[in-house]
C-alpha cells in the first residue's frame, strides 16, 4: 500500500516525473552494458592498445562535420570474414572481399592499413592482392602478399596470422610506393621521384592532380571500391578476416582520446559503474547510519556517547590523505574507494537520525510500548524506524549523486581505479594529457556533462520524494 | 439591524474523496452584545464556518457563497483587501483553537498584542504600545507580562493574552473557537468569567464555537446546534437547554456528566456521516432513537416553534 | 478486597537544567501513598502541574521513584530491573491520553491487538488470531473483518481509544493506567469509553488507576477520587461522600468550576478562586495550597504542611480546617 502510494505521489509532480524518467534512461543503458559488455572490459579491452591500433587519436565525433566547412575524413573500419564472390578453377579459388566507399570528404585520409588475420593453408600457400577502384575509371593494384610458407619442422595445415595478425601500413611501405609511383607515370603521365612521393600515398590514391606539376593532388570525390584478391590453392584454405582501415580526422559517436579510444563505448560503461558506486555507497552509508543513530538515540547513556565520540573521530580524520595512503599499502582498487567512502559517510546519518530519534524516545508511542513490555530492540526497529524510514529513503536517494561526485573526483585526482573506466576517469585523463588546453572538447565536456545529469536525476528523485516525507507538501 | 446576518452561507471542500459540504447553507443572526453559542461534535462545520466568516479559506474552494451581512455591509462581494482592510480584525476578530501555540516565540507579549494596531496607517508606535498595557490590564494579566516572552507563561495567561490581542482593534464580533480546550477547568472558569466581563462592559457580540455544550451554555444567549454542515437546532439559550426538540441535541445534554445527578451521562452510539456520501434523508436518522421513516427518505426542512426557536426535524413537520 | 496496587511514599523529582550552571529540582510528586483494591477504580483528579500523570507513571513503572515503594501483587517492584518486569507487565497496562500518538500508524488493527501476545509470546498463530477476534468483539468494533484491516488515521477518536483500550486488555492484565483516557474525544462520545471500561472492570474485577482533570468524569466512573495538588494528595474519599461533602476547599474549589448547562449562568460569574497553581520548582511553604485557599488561616497554614487525616468516616483530608 505505501509503496503504490510513493509511486503515486513521485509521479503526481513534474520534479517527479523527469527524475523518475531520466532514472529508467540511466537504469535502462546500464542494462544494456550489463549484457553485451565483457566483464573485463577494462583490462582486455579499454585499456588494451592493440585494439585502438587503427583508431585516430585526439579525434572529433563524426557528426562534428556538420559544424565545420572542412568535410574531414570519418576513419572507417572496413571488415569482412567472408568472400563476396569466390570464382573457382581448376588449381586455384580465388575469393574476392570488396568494401565499397562513397568518399565525400575535404581531404585525403591520414593513412590507410590492410590487417590480415587467421589465415590456414592445407598446401601452397595463399597470394592476397589489393586494389582500389576509383569513381574515374582507374584502378590501382596496391599491395600484393604471400603468405608465407612452411618453416623448417612446421607440418600442414599451416596457420598464419593469429595471436598477431599481419598489419601493413599502407600509406608508409615501400611496394606500395613502388605501385603508386608506376601508376601516377602509367594514368597521368608525370613523372614524380620517388623521394617526393614519399607521404603522399593517399593522397594520390584518392586524388587527381591539379596543376601540371605533380605536387598538387585534388580530392577526387565520388565511388571507391576497395578489392582483397585471394588465391587459394586448397579447397580447405580459410582467412579469418580482411581489415581495410581508411584512417579519419573524425570518428564515431563520440570521438577518440590520446590512445585512440572510443569515447563513446567507455562512456557508457561508466554508466553502471556509476549507478553502482553510487547507489551502493549511499545505501550502505544510510543504513550503517540510520541503525547507528537509531541505537544511539534510544539507548542513550554510555552507548549513545561511545557512537557519538566514535563519530567524532571519524569526522575529523581527514579523508583524501587517508585514502591517498591506503591506494598506496594495497593499490588503486575500486571497492577500497567504495569501502572508504561508506566508512567515512555514515557519521553524518548517524547525527540526524539520533536527533530524530531523540524527539521519539519520549513520545507517547514509545511509552503505550514500554508499557505493553516491549523489549528495546523491538521499539527501535519494529516502531521507530518505520517512523524515520521515509527520511532514511529520502537520504539514501540524496546521499548518491555526492556518492558519485565523490569517486569522480578521487578519480580526477588520480586515486581511482584505472581499470575500470568511469567518467572521472575519463576527465582525468582528458586533464592530464592537455586536452583541455588542446580544446578537445569531446572529450572533456560529456563526462562532466554526463556526472552532472546523474546527479540531477537524484537530486530530482528527491525533490520529488519530499511529498512523501512531508505529508502536508501533498497536493 | 443585526450585526451580523447569515443567510445560506456554504462552504464546500474539494477534496480527494469528493466534494465536502461543511458549510451547508447555514443561517443565523447575532446581535449587538448577543453571544451565540455555536455547539456540535468536531467535524460538524463550526471551525469552517468561523473562517469563512473571517475569510481565511484553503486553496481547495469548491464552494463559497451566500450572504455575509456584517453591519449592513455584504462581506462576500468585498474583495480580499478590502476585506482585509475594513473587516478582518477590526469589525470581526477571531480567537483561533489551539491558540497557545500561536504566538510567535521570539517576540515579546506586549509587542504581539500591539502588532495589529501598528499595522494600521497613522499610528504611532508609543500609542500602539499604550494601548496594548492597557488591554493587558483588562484581561487582568499583571503589567510585567508586557515584556515577557510566550514561554513564560502559562496557558490561561496564554490565552489571555490571545484574547488582549483580538480587542485591540476594538472589534464589535470575536469569534471564539474552542477557547478552552487546553485549560484545565478553574482556568476555564476564569476565563469564562473574563468574557462574560468583556462582554458586559465591552457589549461585545461572541459568537462562541464548543462541542460542549456546558460550557456554551455558560455564557450563551442563543444556541446553534450544528451537524453534518446543517443547523438542526436553534433557539436561546432557555428553549433549548430546558425543552430541546432535536433527539441530538437531546443526546447532547444527557452526554453531559452531571456532578451533583445521579444519573450516568449518555452517549451518542455511532459516527457522523461521511460528508462525501451524505444520505438522501436527515443526516442524523442511522443514530437517532426517535427516527421515523420519513427521516430515511426526505431531508427535514426547519420547523419554528415559535418566533425564535427552530428545529430541523420531521418530529416537528406539522409546525410551519 | 485484597490490596493490589500500593504506592507507598512515592517521591519523584526531575533536575532540569537552567542555564550554564544552575539546575533546579521539579519536585513533582512529593511523598504520595495510595493503594488501588482489586476490581476497585481509584479516580485520580487534578490540574496540570499537579503531577497525576507522574503518578501514574511511577504505577506502571514507566519511571522509576526517586523515593518510596511500588508494591504490586504483595512484590516491591521498585527497583525490579526489566527481566523481572517482564511478568508485571503481563498484568498491568496502560491506556494513554492520545490515542492518536499512543498507536503505531503504520500498524493496522489487527497488528495493534496482536503486538502484545507477540511480545509475551503468547499462543500460536492461529490462537492469537482468535484472541485478537474476541477483543475486537469485546471493544464493539465489530464487523470484525472490517476494522481488522483498518489504520488509524480511518477511525474517529472514540473508535482509536478503543482500539487502545482493546489493547491494554488482549493480555487479561489486572491493572489498568488510564490516563486522561477521554479528554481528547468529542464530549458526546466520551461516555461510551467510559461504559466500555467500565462493563469489563465489572466483568473481569480489574483495577483502574483514572487520571484526570475533569472530576464529572471522574464522578461517575470512580469509587473512590483522590484529589493531587501540586505533588501532594490533598483529599481522598469514596466518589459520592466527596462530591457531596468536599472537606479541602480545593476540592470544593474544582467541584465549583465545572460548567453546567443552566441558561441562568450567564447572568452570573462562576465562583473561581483566582491565581493560578504555581510551577512545581516554587513549592509554597507550609500548605502547598495556602496562596490561594479563601480558608487562609495565617500563621498556621503557611507554617507547615498539614498532616494527612481522617476527617470523617473513610474520608481523608490534609487540612487544618478539620484539625
Amino acid at each position: 500500500m505505501r509503496l503504490r502510494e510513493t509511486i503515486k505521489i513521485l509521479l503526481s509532480s513534474v520534479t517527479g516525473k523527469i527524475g523518475v524518467g531520466l532514472f529508467l534512461s540511466l537504469v535502462i543503458v546500464s542494462i544494456y552494458v550489463v549484457i553485451s559488455y565483457p566483464l573485463d572490459f577494462g583490462t582486455r579491452i579499454w585499456n588494451n592498445p592493440v585494439v585502438w591500433a587503427d583508431n585516430p587519436k585526439n579525434a572529433p565525433p563524426a557528426w562534428s562535420n556538420a559544424f565545420t566547412d572542412i568535410k574531414r575524413v570519418e576513419h572507417t573500419i572496413f571488415r569482412a570474414t567472408e568472400p563476396i564472390e569466390v570464382i573457382p578453377a581448376t588449381e586455384v579459388n580465388t575469393q574476392l572481399y570488396t568494401f565499397n566507399l562513397n568518399y565525400q570528404f575535404d581531404e585525403p585520409p591520414t593513412f590507410t592499413s590492410f590487417t590480415l588475420r587467421n589465415i590456414k593453408y592445407y598446401s601452397r600457400p595463399p597470394i592476397i592482392t589489393l586494389s582500389l577502384a576509383r569513381p574515374d575509371g582507374k584502378e590501382i593494384l596496391l599491395y600484393r602478399h604471400v603468405v608465407r610458407g612452411p618453416d623448417p619442422g612446421e607440418s600442414l595445415p599451416v596457420s598464419r596470422y593469429v595471436e598477431s595478425p599481419l598489419r601493413v601500413y599502407l600509406s608508409g611501405d615501400n611496394t606500395v610506393l613502388w605501385n603508386v609511383a608506376d601508376f601516377v607515370r602509367r594514368e597521368f603521365k608525370l613523372d614524380v621521384p620517388l623521394s617526393e612521393l614519399r607521404g603522399m600515398v593517399d593522397r594520390i590514391i584518392f586524388g587527381v592532380p591539379a596543376g601540371g606539376n605533380g605536387q598538387d593532388f585534388e580530392v577526387l570525390r565520388g565511388n571507391y571500391t576497395i578489392t582483397a584478391s585471394a588465391q587459394l590453392y586448397h579447397p580447405k584454405d580459410s582467412i579469418g578476416e580482411i581489415i581495410f582501415v581508411l584512417g579519419g580526422s573524425v570518428y564515431g559517436m563520440m570521438g577518440t582520446d590520446a590512445l585512440g579510444r572510443d569515447l563513446a563505448t567507455g562512456l557508457v560503461f561508466g554508466c553502471p559503474v556509476a549507478l553502482l558506486i553510487g547507489l551502493v555507497t549511499a545505501i550502505l552509508t544510510t543504513t550503517i547510519g540510520a541503525f547507528m543513530g537509531i541505537l544511539s538515540g534510544y539507548k542513550g547513556g554510555r552507548t549513545d556517547t561511545l557512537i557519538q565520540r566514535f563519530c567524532d573521530i571519524l569526522a575529523n580524520i581527514p579523508l583524501l590523505p587517508i585514502l591517498i595512503f591506503l591506494i598506496f599499502i594495497f593499490g588503486q582498487k575500486l571497492g577500497l574507494v567504495i569501502l572508504i567512502l561508506i566508512a567515512f559517510g555514515w557519521p553524518g546519518m548517524t547525527i540526524l537520525i539520533r536527533s530524530m530519534v531523540l524527539q521519539y524516545r519520549t513520545s507517547q508511542l514509545v511509552e503505550a510500548t514500554r508499557a505493553l513490555g516491549a523489549s528495546p530492540w523491538r521499539i527501535m526497529f519494529r516502531h521507530i524506524f518505520f517512523q524515520i524510514a521515509p527520511f532514511v529513503l529520502a537520504q539514501m536517494i540524496f546521499f548518491t549523486p555526492a556518492a558519485i561526485l565523490a569517486e569522480a573526483g578521487l578519480s580526477f585526482l588520480g586515486l581511482g581505479d584505472p581499470s575500470i573506466p568511469t567518467w572521472g576517469q575519463i576527465l582525468e585523463h582528458g586533464f592530464r594529457t592537455g586536452a583541455v588546453y588542446a580544446g578537445y572538447w569531446w572529450w572533456v565536456l560529456p563526462p562532466g556533462l554526463l556526472i552532472v545529469l546523474a546527479a540531477t536525476t537524484f537530486v530530482l528523485l528527491t525533490l520529488g520524494m519530499e511529498p512523501v516525507v512531508n505529508p502536508r507538501l501533498r497536493q | 439591524m443585526a450585526l451580523l446576518n447569515i443567510s445560506n452561507l456554504r462552504l464546500y471542500y474539494r477534496t480527494l474523496e469528493g466534494i465536502v459540504p461543511a458549510v451547508d447553507s447555514v443561517s443565523f443572526t447575532i446581535e449587538e452584545g448577543e453571544a451565540l453559542g455555536l455547539v456540535g461534535e468536531s467535524g460538524a462545520g463550526k471551525s469552517s464556518l468561523a473562517l469563512a466568516l473571517v475569510r481565511i479559506l484553503p486553496r481547495n474552494i469548491a464552494a463559497y457563497d451566500g450572504l455575509v451581512e456584517f453591519e449592513g455591509v455584504n462581506c462576500l462581494t468585498l474583495n480580499d483587501e478590502e476585506f482585509r482592510k475594513r473587516i478582518r480584525w477590526q469589525k470581526i476578530a477571531m480567537v483561533f483553537q489551539g491558540a497557545l501555540e500561536s504566538l510567535n516565540p521570539v517576540i515579546k507579549v506586549g509587542h504581539q498584542v500591539a502588532e495589529p494596531l501598528l499595522l494600521k496607517p497613522g499610528i504611532v508606535r508609543q500609542q500602539a504600545y499604550a494601548t496594548a498595557q492597557r488591554l493587558l490590564e483588562v484581561v487582568l494579566l499583571p503589567p510585567e507580562v508586557f515584556h515577557r516572552y510566550p514561554h513564560e507563561l502559562s496557558g490561561g495567561m496564554k490565552q489571555r493574552a490571545m484574547i488582549a490581542m483580538s480587542l485591540i482593534l476594538s472589534p464589535k464580533l470575536l469569534i471564539l473557537d474552542e477557547p478552552t480546550s487546553a485549560l484545565d477547568v478553574m482556568i476555564q472558569a476564569q476565563i469564562m468569567n473574563l468574557l462574560k466581563r468583556l462582554k458586559r462592559e465591552l457589549g461585545l457580540s461572541i459568537l462562541f464555537i464548543s462541542h460542549d455544550l456546558a460550557l456554551a451554555s455558560d455564557i450563551c444567549d442563543t444556541i446553534v446546534v450544528m451537524y453534518a454542515g446543517e443547523i438542526i437546532e436553534k433557539g436561546t439559550a432557555e428553549e433549548v437547554l430546558t425543552e430541546p426538540g432535536h433527539p441530538y441535541t437531546q443526546k447532547l445534554l444527557a452526554s453531559i456528566p452531571k456532578l451533583r445527578a445521579e444519573a450516568i451521562p449518555e452517549f451518542i452510539p455511532g459516527a457522523p456521516p461521511d460528508m462525501t456520501h451524505l444520505p438522501q434523508g436527515c443526516r442524523f436518522y442511522p443514530r437517532c432513537p426517535q427516527a421515523l421513516e420519513q427521516c430515511r427518505r426526505e431531508h427535514p426542512f426547519p420547523f419554528s416553534l415559535n418566533l425564535r426557536h427552530e428545529v430541523r426535524c420531521w418530529l416537528f413537520g406539522d409546525q410551519k | 478486597m485484597k490490596e493490589l496496587v500500593i504506592l507507598e511514599q512515592i517521591k519523584m523529582y526531575f533536575q532540569v537544567r537552567k542555564g550554564l550552571f544552575r539546575s533546579l529540582i521539579v519536585r513533582a510528586v512529593d511523598g504520595v501513598s495510595l493503594t488501588v483494591k482489586q476490581g476497585e477504580t481509584l479516580g485520580i483528579v487534578g490540574e496540570s502541574g499537579s503531577g497525576k500523570t507522574t503518578l501514574g507513571r511511577v504505577s506502571l513503572r514507566l519511571i522509576t521513584p526517586t523515593a518510596g515503594h511500588l508494591v504490586f501483587d504483595g512484590e516491591d517492584i521498585t527497583l525490579a530491573d526489566d527481566a523481572k518486569l517482564k511478568g508485571f507487565r503481563r498484568r498491568a497496562q496502560g491506556i494513554f491520553q492520545d490515542p492518536f500518538s499512543s498507536i503505531d500508524p503504520f500498524m493496522n488493527v489487527y497488528q495493534i491487538l496482536e503486538e502484545p501476545l507477540l511480545i509475551h509470546g503468547i499462543g500460536d498463530r492461529e490462537e492469537r488470531k482468535g484472541l485478537v477476534y474476541e477483543t475486537l468483539e469485546e471493544i464493539k468494533l465489530t464487523p470484525a473483518q472490517e476494522f481488522m484491516t483498518k489504520y488509524v488515521h480511518m477511525l474517529s477518536g472514540g473508535q482509536r481509544q478503543r482500539v487502545a483500550i482493546g489493547r491494554a486488555l488482549i493480555l487479561r492484565p489486572d491493572y489498568i493506567l488510564a490516563d486522561e483516557p477521554v479528554s481528547m474525544i468529542d464530549a458526546s462520545s466520551r461516555a461510551e469509553v467510559l461504559y466500555l471500561a467500565r462493563e469489563l472492570q465489572e466483568r473481569r474485577g480489574m483495577s483502574f488507576l483514572y487520571i484526570t482533570h475533569d472530576i464529572a468524569t471522574a464522578r461517575h466512573f470512580s469509587h473512590r477520587i483522590a484529589v493531587m495538588y501540586l505533588g501532594k494528595i490533598v483529599e481522598l474519599a469514596p466518589t459520592s461522600k466527596l462530591i457531596a461533602q468536599p472537606c479541602h476547599p480545593y476540592t470544593q474549589a474544582l467541584i465549583d468550576a465545572v460548567p453546567t448547562p443552566d441558561p441562568t449562568n450567564r447572568f452570573k460569574e462562576r465562583r473561581v478562586i483566582l491565581g493560578e497553581p504555581p510551577s512545581p520548582v516554587q513549592v509554597p511553604t507550609g500548605c502547598r495550597f495556602h496562596p490561594r485557599c479563601p480558608s487562609f488561616m495565617p500563621g498556621k497554614c503557611e507554617v507547615t504542611e498539614p498532616p494527612m487525616i481522617e476527617a470523617r468516616e473513610s474520608h481523608y483530608t490534609a487540612c487544618y480546617l478539620y484539625s
